[in-house]
C-alpha cells in the first residue's frame, strides 16, 4: 500500500490552514475537490489568479461532501408549522431562488433539470457551465450515505490518519492501525 | 459592640461569597460529576466511583497531553520570568521616556489570546510563514512548526511568552522601586558594578514578589489553551495530538467525546497536579533565593567582625 504523499501527489497541506490559503496565491495546487460551496472559497481565497477551471469529473461517479440541514427540535411549541416552513425553505422553487440570489446548490433532485441552473455559468472559472456540471455530478451519486451521531468524531479521526501518513508520521499501515484505536476510543 | 464586632466580617464578605458560588461550588460540583457517568446530552448516570479516573489514567492521550502540557511550561515559563527579571532591572534605570518604554511592555498583554494566536499561527506557518522565510533566508532548513512536537512546543510557547514576559517584569518592577536606594549606593561605593548590585541586592529583596510570579505563572503555565487550540484548525493538537495540552485534553473529552465526567475527572487531576507543581516551584525558588540571599551578603559581614 503506497501514499498519494509517497508517490509526490499530495500537496501536504492541511485543508483551511495559513498554508492552505495563502498556496491559493503561491501556485500551490493542481487540483481540488470541488463541491458547490468551494467554488466561493476558491474564488475568494485564489483572487487576481488566473486558470482555475472546473472539470465534469469525479472518482466513482459522484459524491456529497457537506450541506446544511434543517432540523426541527421535538420539544418545540410549534412543531408542524415549523415543519411546514422547512419544507417550504428546501422546496426546489425557493432553492432556485436562493441558488440565482447566491449560488448556493440544491439539494432537491427536481431542481437540478432548472434552466435558471443548468443555464448558469461562472466566469472566473474559464466561463465553466458550472451549474450544468454540478448537476451531472449530483445526478450520479449513488445513495446518500447514513450519518450516524458520532460521523463527525470518526471523519476526524479519519482525517488526522491521512494527515499523518502526509507528513511523515506513520506509514499507511501505521495510521489505518491508530485510527482503528481512535475510534475504539470514542466508545 | 455587636457592630464593632460584626461589621468588618460583613465587609469582606462579599468577595467570600462569591468565591463561594464561582470558585468552591463549581470545584465540588466537578468532583461529583466525576465520580457520575455523565455525558453532555444524556445528562447524569449511575454512580461509578472512581471508575472516571481509571478510564483517564489509562488513556494514552491523558499521558501524551501531561507531556505536551509539561514540555510548553518549561518552554515558557522559564524564560518568561527570566527576561522579565532582566527587562524589569533595564526598566528600573534611568531611561529617558520611561513611562513610554513601561507601557509599551504591558501593550501584548492587552491584545486578546485568539488574536496573537492568528497573528502567530501565520508568523509559524510551515511553509509561507514569516519565521520560516527568515529562517530559509539565513540558509538554514525550514522548520516544521506544525508538524514536529518540539519545534510546535516552542512556537506555542513563544506566543505565551509574548504575552506575559511584559506583565511579569511591570510586577518585579513595582517590586524593584520599593528596594530603598542607599542600599545600591552603599554597593557602588564598596565597588558592586551593576551585574553584581541586580544579583546581589535588587533579585534577593525581591525575592517574595519573584516567587508570586513565578507561581502564578506556574498556574498560568499549565492551563493553557487558546494559543495551542487555536494552533490548528482542527483543535485537537495536531495530527498526531503532539501539541495537545491538559486542557485541550479536557475539552476533547467533554465537547467531543460528550463524556463529562470523564472531563470532570481531568479537571481535578489538572487541579492536584497544579497544587504539586506550585509546590515545588515554591519549594526551589525559595531555596535559590535563601541561597543567594544569605550566603552571599553575609561572607563580608563575618570579614568585618573578625
Amino acid at each position: 500500500m503506497t501514499s498519494l504523499s509517497e508517490e509526490g501527489l499530495s500537496t501536504n497541506l492541511v485543508q483551511w490552514s495559513e498554508d492552505w490559503t495563502a498556496s491559493f496565491q503561491n501556485d500551490g495546487f493542481a487540483t481540488m475537490a470541488c463541491p458547490g460551496w468551494m467554488l466561493g472559497v476558491i474564488e475568494g481565497n485564489a483572487d487576481g489568479v488566473e486558470g482555475w477551471d472546473i472539470a465534469n469529473v469525479f472518482p466513482g461517479g459522484g459524491g456529497n461532501w457537506g450541506g446544511s440541514y434543517l432540523t426541527v427540535p421535538a420539544q418545540g411549541d410549534n412543531v408542524e408549522e415549523a415543519q411546514e416552513l422547512a419544507k417550504w425553505l428546501t422546496a426546489p422553487e425557493q432553492q432556485i431562488k436562493a441558488f440565482e440570489a447566491k449560488g448556493t446548490f440544491p439539494s432537491q433532485v427536481d431542481a437540478l433539470t432548472d434552466p435558471a441552473l443548468t443555464g448558469s455559468t461562472n466566469e472566473f472559472f474559464n466561463g465553466a457551465p458550472t451549474g450544468q456540471i454540478l448537476a451531472d455530478r449530483a445526478e450520479a451519486v449513488p445513495f446518500i450515505a447514513h450519518k450516524g451521531p458520532k460521523f463527525a468524531d470518526i471523519n476526524t479521526a479519519f482525517q488526522q490518519a491521512i494527515q499523518r501518513v502526509d507528513e511523515g508520521k506513520e506509514s499507511a499501515d501505521e495510521a489505518w492501525d491508530s485510527f482503528l484505536a481512535d475510534v475504539e476510543r470514542l466508545g | 459592640m455587636l457592630d464593632a464586632k460584626v461589621s468588618p466580617y460583613l465587609f469582606v464578605s462579599p468577595f467570600f461569597v462569591l468565591f463561594l458560588v464561582v470558585g468552591m461550588f463549581p470545584l465540588g460540583y466537578t468532583a461529583w460529576v466525576s465520580v457520575h457517568q455523565w455525558g453532555l446530552l444524556s445528562g447524569q448516570g449511575d454512580f461509578t466511583g472512581l471508575e472516571n479516573y481509571r478510564r483517564v489514567l489509562e488513556d494514552r492521550y491523558f499521558w501524551n497531553a501531561l507531556r505536551n502540557t509539561i514540555s510548553i511550561f518549561l518552554l515558557s515559563s522559564i524564560p518568561q520570568v527570566l527576561i522579565a527579571l532582566a527587562l524589569a532591572g533595564l526598566l528600573d534605570t534611568q531611561l529617558r521616556a520611561r513611562t513610554l518604554w513601561r507601557m509599551s511592555v504591558l501593550l501584548p498583554f492587552v491584545v486578546a489570546p485568539a488574536a496573537v494566536a492568528l497573528i502567530f499561527g501565520n508568523v509559524f506557518g510551515d511553509r509561507y510563514g514569516l519565521a520560516n522565510e527568515v529562517i530559509t533566508w539565513i540558509g538554514l532548513e525550514p522548520i516544521r512548526w506544525h508538524v514536529d512536537t518540539l519545534a510546535s512546543h516552542v512556537a506555542i510557547a513563544s506566543m505565551v511568552n509574548w504575552r506575559w514576559t511584559g506583565y511579569n517584569a511591570l510586577i518585579l518592577l513595582a517590586a524593584m522601586q520599593a528596594v530603598p536606594r542607599d542600599v545600591y549606593e552603599s554597593a557602588a561605593l564598596d565597588g558592586a558594578g551593576r551585574i553584581r548590585q541586580f544579583t546581589s541586592i535588587t533579585v534577593p529583596m525581591i525575592r517574595p514578589t519573584v516567587i508570586f510570579v513565578i507561581i502564578t505563572s506556574t498556574i498560568g503555565g499549565l492551563q493553557i489553551f487558546a494559543e495551542p487550540r487555536l494552533f490548528d484548525t482542527q483543535g485537537l493538537g495536531g495530527s498526531d495530538r503532539q501539541y495537545q495540552t491538559l486542557t485541550m485534553y479536557l475539552w476533547e473529552l467533554g465537547w467531543r467525546v460528550r463524556d463529562l465526567g470523564m472531563a470532570s475527572a481531568v479537571a481535578w487531576l489538572l487541579f492536584l497536579i497544579i497544587v504539586v507543581f506550585a509546590l515545588v516551584s515554591l519549594l526551589v525558588s525559595r531555596r535559590a533565593g535563601t541561597l543567594k540571599g544569605h550566603h552571599r551578603r553575609s561572607a563580608p559581614l563575618k570579614g568585618a567582625r573578625r
